[in-house]
């Protein structure tokens, strides 16, 4: 237990340094844009109308005219409070602006999330029992044409397939962003499919490979030769030791759901944070900017310490391998 | 008296990788009376553990049964099928595998896999199952039960899991018990101890017995009847002494030769009055455990290395013997240089040599050279035999390509391999010629000192036999100095003018070799001998099935 309290607190310090890091790159990414937000938000014809001595005020009023270095300060100071602060235009708080669309993609991500490991681990286990078999085959080549297919392809092939051909479903989604869950989740159903896809086949080729590993290992032999029928050493003794390469491919995909959520989201004009993303660095929004990527890093950290954990409960050896010389 | 087990015309077949199908058992035919025992021997490759999964009905993936048919009693073991397979299976028929650590479900505690073929291969039912897996852990000797129940397989020692995996296979009363290799993984003591369980556990079931091994010794010990294996065919069977004492084959006699035994000559004498080569002063060595916290340092658990002094005259060779854990291997990679940090001095011909192999000369490290266990993680699989020689000569003696050649093949010349191996890479040798250019590595840079950790343990014993010829020859022709590490007393005594004995990481005797194994003065070391000797003895007691001493039984 000991060890396993340590490995928690080594990894949560470490996840501290990771965030310091990750605000540092976010705000040198949003410096080095070119022009700053009241470039981006004045348009080139009204900009004839301001004085030099007007714009400098109103950059002074945004605390655009300080060192690169005193506004990271205070940027950093912001972060790691959780205080986002106001946007630069409207002057309203950037937490406001952006908790419905984060709140959108999250159920969206979420169901997306938990979703995949399981339709992954009933596949895996599904073709595992015959390695080599015709379903094996049929999976293991469905996940292979679906890996490789970028995340837009796989979006825009379901709006024609099921939005224009089936009519199953509205192309373009017309909803707020305030609209109530039961109604966001309603029409998440395309845009989490569509992130199921690539997310499965990765993490079902995971498992797959760590079935076919366990299955044909010596403790299954000594199993199967003890008259232990087959759904239990597939269940039981094999899956266990399969999962946990699975779940750190997990912890991956959700890395990858976060750039992945950006792309669906575009494609299917879902009210998102990738929408909001998207718009606020083309208005040079540099709070609202560095708050979403913040956050993302944060989702990312969050998930590998989950995956890690879990990782712990399934495998004893991990759990106690400090204790062992 | 019809037959319990009855093999007959069995043929085995597996698929190769290109394709075509090769007989892994040809034509095998054995009738085992109930409650014989019966050894199966052979080198790796002969078809041996084949055989013996046949007897579950088992094979490996890619093989099959060709011909032929297996009975236990009768029952026609090969048509059984789906739920009366797996009765069969640990109920009447039970297997032992060979390596204990892999053949028990990692995540699972042992209590927890002994309570699911409880469940499966009795009636019971609730707290019965528990009480029944407890019951069967003591039967096996497995200390405080209820504790060991609760702990995963590699929380606990090599002997218990064996311990755990027979008792595994005690639950459905097999009437037929099938080990393969069970104890090779385990060390001679505690190898001592699981022989002398199987055999109670043997004599108490009634049952019969197929035992797989490449140690002669062992199955000598264990069984009244053998079989003698070679490229999948049975080239012998018969009474067990009938067979050691008369082989009725070429290869069987060879196999029996090369058994290493511990009546054995050792080496002839090294040159009177050479000087000292070796140094080592109060050497000792303890692991850090990492803390678990950033920034703090473990405190230093129990040293593996405690106060060890020895010296080494030059042309001698130091036997260091011990179990897994004593220490042995530390001592080479400390002397190799491969792990840095130890206590006290190590002095070559008058000289300290520092810990890290980086911070030596360039000369020093050419001096010290190390052969290793497992030859083809120790050879680059990347490069050519010509490659691996060829490089230390240039590095050591600044040769020309050319003459790096010419030296590299007079080095493999020297461990009797011709200049066509030069081209080969090392995963198309057999192990032997694997280990041989190992020899040939470390040789070409003319060495003061040699270490060998183990350098025999992977090879069978023909092999085995061989290259300790070879290295023998080798070593009085270079009156070369070395320190050759082995947990087999047979093969250190075959090798060493002065042996040492390693436990728990100090030195319990260090002595001339004849007054080590003759008249030993530590307790430690008398142990060792007795499992060394176990199978040797014998023959007094003609109404024992097994001659293993009482005093290891404990």
């Amino acid at each position: 237990m000991y060890a396993v309290l340590a490995l928690i607190v080594r990894r949560l310090l470490l996840s501290g340094v990771i965030l310091v890091l990750v605000s540092g790159t976010v705000f040198i990414g949003t410096e080095i844009l070119p022009g700053d937000a009241l470039d981006a938000t004045i348009p080139a014809d009204e900009l004839m109308y301001y004085s030099d001595d007007d714009l400098a005020r109103m950059r002074a009023e945004l605390g655009l005219d300080k060192s690169a270095a005193e506004r990271f300060v205070n940027v950093f100071r912001g972060l790691v409070t959780f205080d986002f602060g106001v946007t630069l235009m409207t002057q309203e708080s950037v937490i406001d602006s952006i908790i419905h669309p984060l709140l959108n993609s999250l159920i969206m991500a979420s169901v997306a999330i938990v979703l995949t490991p399981l339709v992954s681990v009933v596949l895996g286990v599904w073709a595992a029992l015959k390695p080599g078999g015709r379903i094996d085959g049929a999976v293991s080549g469905a996940t292979l044409f679906a890996y490789s297919m970028p995340d837009f392809v796989v979006g825009n092939v379901f709006v024609i397939v099921f939005a224009i051909w089936l009519g199953l479903a509205p192309a373009v989604l017309m909803i707020t962003e305030s609209a109530p869950w039961y109604q966001i989740l309603a029409v998440s159903v395309l845009p989490v499919l569509a992130l199921t896809v690539s997310g499965v086949a990765y993490q079902f080729r995971l498992l797959r490979a760590g079935m076919v590993e366990a299955l044909g290992s010596e403790f299954i032999e000594r199993a199967r030769l003890s008259g232990v029928p087959e759904w239990r050493l597939v269940i039981t003794h094999a899956l266990p030791a399969a999962l946990v390469p699975m779940l750190n491919g997990t912890a991956q995909f959700v890395a990858g759901i976060i750039s992945g959520v950006v792309v669906i989201e575009a494609v299917f004009k879902f009210p998102g944070i990738g929408i909001e993303l998207i718009r606020s660095i083309s208005q040079r929004e540099v709070p609202t900017v560095q708050a979403i990527t913040f956050l993302a890093a944060f989702a990312v950290i969050a998930s590998n310490l989950l995956a890690d954990i879990s990782i712990l409960a399934l495998d004893p050896r991990v759990r106690r391998a400090r204790n062992d010389r | 008296m019809s037959a319990h087990v009855k093999i007959n015309g069995l043929t085995i077949t597996y698929r190769d990788d290109a394709g075509e199908e090769t007989a892994a058992v040809r034509d095998a035919t054995i009738e085992l009376a109930r409650g014989e025992t019966l050894g199966i021997v052979g080198e790796s490759g002969s078809g041996k553990s084949t055989l013996a999964r046949s007897l579950l009905a088992h094979t490996r993936a890619g093989a099959r049964f060709a011909t032929g048919s297996v009975h236990l009693g009768d029952t026609d073991v090969l048509a059984l099928e789906g739920r009366d397979l797996r009765r069969f299976r640990g109920g009447r028929a039970a297997m032992v595998p060979q390596n204990p650590m892999s053949s028990l479900t990692p995540h699972m505690t042992i209590g927890a896999q002994l309570e699911e073929l409880v469940r499966l291969q009795t009636d019971l039912t609730g707290r019965a199952v528990h009480a029944h897996a407890l019951s069967l852990m003591e039967r096996t000797g497995l200390p405080d039960p209820e504790l060991l129940a609760r702990r995963y397989p590699h929380e606990i020692s090599g002997g218990q899991r064996q311990r755990a995996v027979i008792a595994a296979a005690l639950i459905g009363k097999p009437e037929l018990i099938v080990l393969d290799e069970p104890t090779t993984a385990l060390d001679k003591t505690v190898e001592a101890r699981v022989l002398q369980l199987v055999a109670d556990v043997q004599k108490d079931l009634g049952a019969t017995l197929v035992y797989v091994s490449h140690d002669l010794n062992v199955i000598r010990a264990l069984c009244s009847r053998i079989v003698v294996m070679k490229d999948g065919v049975i080239i012998e069977q018969g009474d067990a002494e009938r067979i050691f004492n008369a082989p009725g084959n070429a290869y069987t006699r060879s196999l029996i030769h090369a058994i290493p035994r511990i009546d054995v000559e050792g080496p002839l004498p090294p040159a009177a009055a050479s000087p000292i080569q070796l140094e080592v002063r109060n050497l000792g060595f303890s692991y850090h455990r990492p803390s678990g916290f950033p920034f703090r340092k473990a405190p230093a658990t129990r040293p593996t290395l405690d106060d060890i002094s020895l010296s080494l005259r030059k042309g001698e060779t130091l036997g260091l013997v011990g179990e897994s854990g004593s220490g042995k291997s530390t001592v080479a990679s400390l002397i190799a240089g491969a792990v840095s940090g130890h206590e006290g001095r190590i002095i070559l011909d008058g000289e300290v040599v520092s810990g890290a192999a980086r911070k030596r000369s360039r000369d020093m490290r050419r001096r010290i050279q190390m052969v290793f266990q497992d030859p083809l993680s120790a050879l680059n699989p990347a490069h050519t035999v010509e490659e691996i020689l060829v490089r230390p000569l240039r590095l050591h003696f600044g040769l020309s390509p050319a003459a790096a050649r010419e030296k590299a093949a007079t080095a493999l010349q020297e461990m009797e391999l011709g200049p066509e191996f030069l081209s080969r890479r090392p995963r198309q040798l057999s192990g032997g010629q694997q280990q041989r250019v190992g020899f040939a590595r470390a040789l070409a840079a003319e060495p003061d000192l040699l270490i060998c950790d183990e350098v025999t343990s992977a090879l069978d014993v023909t092999i085995q036999a061989n290259m300790l010829s070879l290295f023998l020859k080798v070593q009085r022709e270079r009156a070369m100095t070395c320190i050759f590490i082995s947990h087999d007393l047979a093969v250190i005594a075959r090798v060493s003018h002065r042996i040492a004995v390693l436990e728990k990481g100090q030195l319990r005797e260090i002595g001339n070799r004849d007054s080590v194994l003759h008249t030993p003065s530590n307790a430690y070391t008398r142990r060792l001998l007795a499992a060394a000797g176990t199978h040797l003895r014998g023959g007094e007691d003609e109404t024992a099935s097994l001659r293993i001493p009482q005093s290891l039984s404990a």
